[in-house]
């Protein structure tokens, strides 16, 4: 088997709603319903999903940003799950995440040096001179001059500034990088420069990505696995050259036939989804996707949620239109996925 | 060139923006954002406004509304011509008639332009008897009859069961949902020409393609021509006949959808295209334009683009290239192709 860093296994997080007088509880948000994957040392994965299906509360999760409801998150084999709060701290360095809007993750009443500079005084409890040289370094392997570490944010462009949220998130050696929508607030020329950069560094320093998009394009020349979330379920998993080449499940189709090509003359949408992603307080039964899905079989996928079935090319897709195909026993719980990456 | 052309004139583009030059007063200086932009659109033509953040995509819109706030902008010059009419030598009122009844806008934030506290019956109905307020002769439209015309135009942008969604306050509707309210009601005024700015960049995919699919239903239905706004070639491409390239305050390349994917001209557009990510294949690794886009209160002398152009030269970096016609309908401003022949 292959190394892995980190493995997600059944990983739930369910929010209670409650009425506001009361505090009676009315219901629960199923944000993240059971997801399982793994990341192997060096190696990058992708979430993709249109907005609602609980990306970001997996990788919050994940970082015990928010404390998860159920399942298990092995790192180098332990459970991240069962290490106390206080002790957590201390481990949490070794996984980063950088977020959407580098503009909000920077005070703009600190300078650069204050931003990249406050992990390893915390941490390291480096000061003076030293911490300036790091800085410095630090600043120079994102490709920004050393002079950038006094200036302020709003001095910054969009693209240098989320140079200096990458720096400050290396300055602690981390091993796991979470990227949530790191180039959204980017343009599109900009873009291509900044994931260029992100492959030149997991190269340099050997790191280990999660990804997090709603853009497929991004994900696909990122990662070399992905894992297709609906409504806080990995609905299909595999490596991303099968996933986006041959898609399986009708959902992944459909989010892969709905991504405008630039081109003239472009072919009339075959497959358009309708409606809504649902809210996450009501799930459909059955198949979480049956309200939309363009390829219901009938019945059984309004009552029956599907199980995760391995299909020939080594994917796995949780979708009842693979019932026969199955080529392999998928295990235990419906969608307990467990993919390996390369 | 003509100077006293008819309204109804054949052949005479629906809009045709001349020269347009506009500045902005900043505390820093003047900016110059809008530096000679010229654009033409056909009556029941599709235009996509291409271009990255800061190019005078969103700001060339709002000129053509007059929405600008002046002072601190200030149109210098150039003209804007709608149906033949200068919309800058129009006054105040005479503005009002043309917003939303002959030019209607979509914005990208479908939240930001609707009401929270009002439902979107109340909103629809407003927007429809204040559209009708102005108009000549006839009697003036009732509460009852707009409520209908209401409920047809959100049958028109495909929302299910209108006659009970149109109760409905805006917070209950996603945002697809609301977008396609805010294209409701920007057609409530039967316009001409119908202008979107970024209207799918706030949505998922999936719904982004349904929105796109309904501005090219409505551009064969309703004859409307659309002026159509993005940074993302894929979205525009998949409306618009006609794409125009601006950078830095100027139209760089303006072709059909077809001649820019097949011979882009301006290191621009070329570079614009190598930097897309896209999703059919897996290029070795996107290029990406080096550098950032020039600040435009001391913007470059010459061809604004030359500090990032792969191919500038000395003539680049004095002299501002004129536009020149490639082949037909395709025009270029680049010193690189300015020697080539100029009519075609």
């Amino acid at each position: 088997m292959v190394e892995c860093l980190i493995k997600i296994e059944n990983l739930k997080k369910h929010f209670p709603l409650k009425k506001r007088m009361l505090g009676r509880q009315m219901g629960v948000v199923k944000a993240l319903d059971g997801i399982s994957f793994s990341i192997r040392e060096g190696g990058s994965f992708g979430l993709v999903g249109e907005s609602g299906s609980g990306k970001t509360t997996a990788a919050r999760a994940i970082l015990r940003l928010i404390e998860p409801t159920e399942g298990k998150i092995l790192w180098e084999g332990r459970d991240l799950c069962t290490i106390p709060e206080s002790e957590f701290k201390r481990f949490r360095r070794n996984m980063q995440m950088i977020f959407q809007d580098p503009h909000s993750s920077l005070n703009p009443r600190k300078t650069v040096f204050r931003s990249v500079g406050e992990p390893l005084l915390i941490h390291e409890r480096i000061r003076g001179r030293a911490l300036r040289e790091r800085v410095r370094e630090l600043l120079e392997i994102v490709g920004l001059k050393g002079e950038f570490m006094f200036r302020y944010p709003h001095e910054l462009s969009g693209g240098q500034k989320q140079r200096v949220v990458i720096s400050r998130a290396l300055s602690l050696h981390p091993k796991l990088l979470i990227l949530d929508e790191p180039t959204s607030a980017l343009d599109v020329s900009v873009q291509a420069q900044m994931l260029a950069f992100l492959e030149s560094l997991q190269e340099q320093f050997g790191l280990t990505y999660l990804f997090i998009s709603h853009n497929l394009a991004v994900i696909r020349h990122t990662c070399e696995a992905v894992g297709v979330m609906y409504l806080g379920k990995i609905v299909e998993l595999g490596s991303a050259e099968k996933v986006f080449s041959a898609p399986k499940h009708p959902y992944t189709r459909a989010l892969v036939a709905a991504v405008p090509i630039p081109q003239a003359d472009q072919p009339e949408n075959a497959v358009l989804l309708e409606g809504d992603i649902p809210s996450a307080t009501n799930i459909p039964p059955g198949c979480r996707f049956n309200t939309r899905c363009p390829e219901k079989i009938g019945a059984v996928c309004e009552e029956i949620e599907p199980w995760t079935y391995r299909v020939a090319d080594g994917s796995e897709v949780a979708c009842h239109l693979y019932r026969s195909a199955d080529s392999g026993p998928s295990r235990g719980h419906p969608s307990h996925l467990n993919f390996h990456g390369k | 060139m003509c100077s006293t052309p008819k309204a109804e004139d054949k052949g005479l583009p629906l809009l045709e923006i001349e020269e347009l030059r506009i500045e902005f007063g900043t505390f820093e200086g003047v900016s110059h954002v809008l530096d000679g932009v010229s654009l033409s659109l056909e009556r029941r033509g599709t235009l996509g406004l291409v271009g990255e953040t800061g190019c005078g995509k969103s700001i060339t819109a709002k000129a053509i509304l007059r929405l600008l706030p002046e002072p601190p902008a200030k149109i210098v010059s150039g003209s804007i011509r709608f149906q033949g009419e200068d919309l800058l030598r129009k006054g105040k009122q005479d503005m009002r008639k043309v917003r939303g009844r002959k030019i209607a806008m979509v914005f990208q934030d479908p939240m930001t332009f609707l009401n929270p506290v009002f439902t979107i019956e109340q909103q629809l109905v407003d927007v429809i008897v204040a559209h009708d307020e102005g108009r000549q002769g006839g009697r003036p439209v009732s509460r009852k009859e707009a409520r209908e015309k209401a409920v047809a135009l959100l049958r028109d942008v495909r929302i299910p069961q209108p006659e009970e969604r149109i109760r409905a306050y805006p917070h209950e509707f996603s945002g697809g949902m609301r977008q396609r309210v805010l294209i409701a009601m920007a057609l409530s005024g039967s316009p001409d020409l119908l202008i979107a700015d970024e209207p799918t960049t706030a949505l998922d995919v999936t719904i982004q393609a349904q929105i796109l699919k309904l501005t090219r239903d409505l551009v064969r239905e309703r004859e409307l021509s659309v002026l159509l706004i993005s940074h993302d070639l894929g979205v525009v491409a998949s409306v618009c006949r006609q794409i125009a390239v601006m950078y830095a305050g100027t139209v760089v390349e303006n072709c059909s959808t077809k001649q820019l994917f097949r011979n882009p001209i301006h290191p621009y557009t070329q570079g614009l295209l190598s930097s897309i990510l896209t999703f059919s294949t897996r290029k070795a690794r996107p290029e990406g334009i080096k550098g950032a886009i020039p600040d435009l209160i001391h913007p470059p002398a010459g061809c604004r683009f030359h500090p990032r152009c792969p191919k500038a030269h000395e003539l680049c970096r004095r002299e501002k290239p004129e536009a020149v016609q490639i082949e037909k309908g395709h025009w270029v401003r680049c010193h690189l192709h300015s020697g080539l022949s100029k009519n075609g």
